[in-house]
């Protein structure tokens, strides 16, 4: 693979620190999750990923345009904000598990080498499918959603587990092989710096979550955003 | 909508069972005057022109064993009795509400609530996330998933630590032992799925405890639930309270089989469904306390009253009613009338009445009427386990010490007015339904299960019936009240 990709490490670390760049700023986007669900209530990204019934989606959607004004309008700039970071976010992170999977096919066997090869270019697809997600969400948030065909959302809902499916598979085989070589002493001591940089990146990102941590609690929106209670 | 059943369960499937047609010929004959033997059936002084007598009707919580209410109902029905005033919790609450909307008070109401429950798939009230409405599932029709659910933890735990231990011993071997290195890499990759499997696992149920905690600790929405009672209130014309409290009282002309000094002016037909209130901590009976939450009544619905009766803690979400006006001073009277309170809250929010009063029987007490001119019926459904009901004070779990005292707790209020006023246990019949056969939450009810339930119901109405004697009745209470009198 030296062709498509060369050094491929430094490309990781590029990729990794776009991923944790914009991890945090959809972190950040997510603290305005609310809906008003007959009372203020938290909800994450994963309750519009893996909801309980098509009827779901439209319900917390319909809750979101529910909110006051002021509440209202920052979840849904929220949402729909974090939805764009996403698409910045899919490239980085389905690369990086194509890059480690590439790193890890190039010290296989041939049939470790297809193995992780196919691993590699199906997260193509996965970044396809989390695609698709993110277009049909946006194209939902409208103050009254209609709710999909049991066929559609059946189809919405194969796409999200396909994708969670191929990277986490992806991420999951490529880790483990690279950690074996590691610990069996398959990579020079040179690729330490690497790790270092990774591990840096995290550390980071981590101190950057903690100082930036959110003071405000679903009562003070409660006091502050509805009107009535 | 709750979606509808795919089965062929029909109404006749209820009421033409062989038991059911047998218990009531036999009912029948026994109260013929015509039949050699035969005598009226009495149990009430207050008629209607068509010979129907009427009696006051509560109906006790039960969750599906409400089946077993409709079953003792129609028994009462086809014996003739009507029912004027009717009260009911939770699934008493259900019973209670489709009595009081279907038809007219002098008509026969069963077959109209056995469609309703043959058109249901009680499996859609269930109706929370996928992944809890199956934990629900397994652990309510399998007796032992508790226990087969930690073995396999515990197995999925020892096979991650075997992995782990591998990991670090073909590490070791392969460098002396080439042959071992794939068996190696694949050692490790089966370690990372398996590290990744209880990743998912962790943040699934901690993604499902979130879920819980922002629902207010309510697993099922309950929206189906609501969405099916609404429809039926509709379909029988009850929109608002106040249709809802006009079908209740709504009653033909009544009158006395004997002269009573308390005449017929004040007997008229009422509704009341109970409620647990959890910000104020107070038993709600709607519709009457309507006047707590809304200076304008016809702005709550009628079907939340029947979803605040039948919340039941964890199982449904909590039922709320929001933006109370609070600085109204006719809001401000009502809290002071009903419950001394001057600041009234801004949400009311409802779990299951059954918490506080599951045998509401206490709400027909009247004590200003000395010579009873109807009784009282209760529907007691026994949910009771049978450990329950063991004498040992010893060898408790955790859980079954926090039941007993759960039990004793939500079952003396009702309990202490029954033995307090014991001539109102004359009224009740019990449906016995604490042979563990069935689980009072287990809405997976095979057809032959709700069968059985409502021959259950039947069966108990039956034998009141023949053991209900309405002269005993109304001289205990008589004696009753001028002792209480004096």
């Amino acid at each position: 693979m030296e062709p498509i990709i060369s050094n491929a490490w430094s490309w990781l670390c590029i990729s990794m620190a776009l991923v944790l760049l914009t991890s945090f700023i959809m972190f950040r986007q997510a603290r305005e999750f609310y809906i008003l669900d007959i009372v203020v209530r938290k909800f994450s990204i994963l309750d519009l990923q893996f909801p309980a019934s098509r009827k779901e989606i439209p319900h917390l959607i319909r809750c979101m345009y529910a909110l006051p004004a002021p509440q209202q309008q920052r979840t849904l700039s929220a949402l729909r904000g974090q939805l764009w970071v996403d698409f910045l976010f899919m490239p980085a992170a389905y690369g990086s598990i194509f890059l480690m999977c590439i790193q890890v096919a190039a010290k296989m066997n041939f049939a470790g080498e297809i193995f992780f090869e196919c691993l590699a270019w199906l997260q193509l697809i996965a970044w396809f499918f989390d695609a698709m997600e993110n277009t049909y969400l946006l194209r939902k948030i409208h103050p009254d959603p209609v709710c999909s065909s049991v066929e559609v959302h059946r189809a919405y809902q194969q796409m999200v587990f396909a994708k969670w499916i191929l990277a986490s598979t992806g991420l999951v085989c490529a880790l483990s092989a690279l950690l074996f070589f590691w610990v069996s002493g398959k990579y020079e001591t040179g690729s330490l710096h690497y790790l270092l940089i990774l591990v840096g990146e995290v550390v980071v990102f981590v101190a950057l979550q903690l100082l930036t941590r959110p003071r405000r609690t679903t009562d003070t929106i409660v006091q502050t955003a509805t009107p009535a209670a | 909508m709750p979606s509808k059943t795919t089965g062929k369960l029909a109404v006749a499937d209820f009421i033409q069972h062989s038991a059911v047609v047998s218990e009531l010929d036999n009912l029948k004959k026994r109260f013929d005057p015509a039949l050699p033997g035969g005598k009226p059936l009495v149990v009430s002084d207050v008629l209607d022109a068509d010979g129907h007598q009427y009696v006051n009707l509560v109906q006790k919580g039960g969750g599906v064993f409400g089946i077993a209410l409709v079953g003792y109902t129609y028994v009462l029905e086809e014996m003739g009795i009507r029912f004027l005033r009717l009260a009911g919790t939770s699934a008493g609450a259900i019973n209670t509400a489709l009595i009081t909307v279907i038809k007219n008070k002098q008509d026969k109401k069963s077959s109209e609530v056995l469609q309703a429950i043959c058109d249901l798939d009680f499996f859609s009230l269930v109706d929370g996330h996928p992944a809890a409405r199956s934990i629900i599932k397994n652990f309510i029709t399998q007796k032992d998933y508790l226990a087969k659910a930690r073995n396999k933890l515990l197995g999925v735990l020892a096979a991650f630590a075997l992995l782990v231990a591998g990991d670090v011993i073909l590490v070791g071997l392969s460098s002396q032992y080439p042959a071992l290195y794939v068996w190696t890499g694949l050692c490790f990759i089966l370690t990372g799925f398996l590290s990744l499997i209880l990743g998912i696992g962790v943040a699934y149920f901690i993604d499902l405890f979130k879920r819980l905690k922002n629902s207010g600790y309510g697993i099922n929405p309950g929206d189906v639930f609501y969405d099916w009672i609404k429809g039926l209130l509709l379909q029988n014309n009850v929109a608002t309270v106040s249709e809802l409290n006009e079908k209740a009282a709504d009653c033909p002309p009544l009158q006395l089989r004997v002269p009573n000094e308390s005449g017929l002016a004040d007997l008229k037909g009422d509704v009341t469904f109970i409620a647990s209130e959890l910000v104020t901590q107070n038993k709600i009976q709607f519709p009457a306390m309507c006047t707590l939450f809304r200076t304008d009544i016809d702005t709550l619905p009628p079907a939340g009253f029947i979803r605040a009766s039948m919340s039941i803690p964890i199982f449904f979400e909590s039922y709320m009613i929001n933006d109370i006006p609070t600085d109204d001073p006719r809001i401000q009277a009502a809290w002071k009338q009903y419950f001394g309170m001057s600041h009234p809250p801004a949400t009311a929010r409802f779990v299951d009445g059954g918490i506080l009063s599951n045998f509401p029987i206490s709400i027909f007490y009247n004590a200003n009427v000395t010579v009873p001119r109807l009784p009282s019926f209760g529907i007691d459904l026994d949910d009771s386990k049978p450990a329950d009901k063991e004498d040992n004070a010893f060898s408790w779990s955790l859980t079954g010490y926090f039941g007993r005292m759960f039990n004793t707790i939500r079952n003396y209020y009702d309990k202490d007015f029954l033995l307090k006023n014991e001539v109102y246990q004359r009224g009740v019949g019990k449906v016995d339904m604490s042979d563990d056969k069935y689980n009072w939450l287990n809405f997976f009810l095979s057809d032959e299960d709700k069968i059985d339930m409502f021959v259950q119901g039947v069966k108990a109405a039956v034998a009141f019936l023949n053991a209900f004697d309405w002269d005993a009745y109304k001289n205990d209470r008589t004696a009753m009240q001028i002792q209480l009198k004096k």
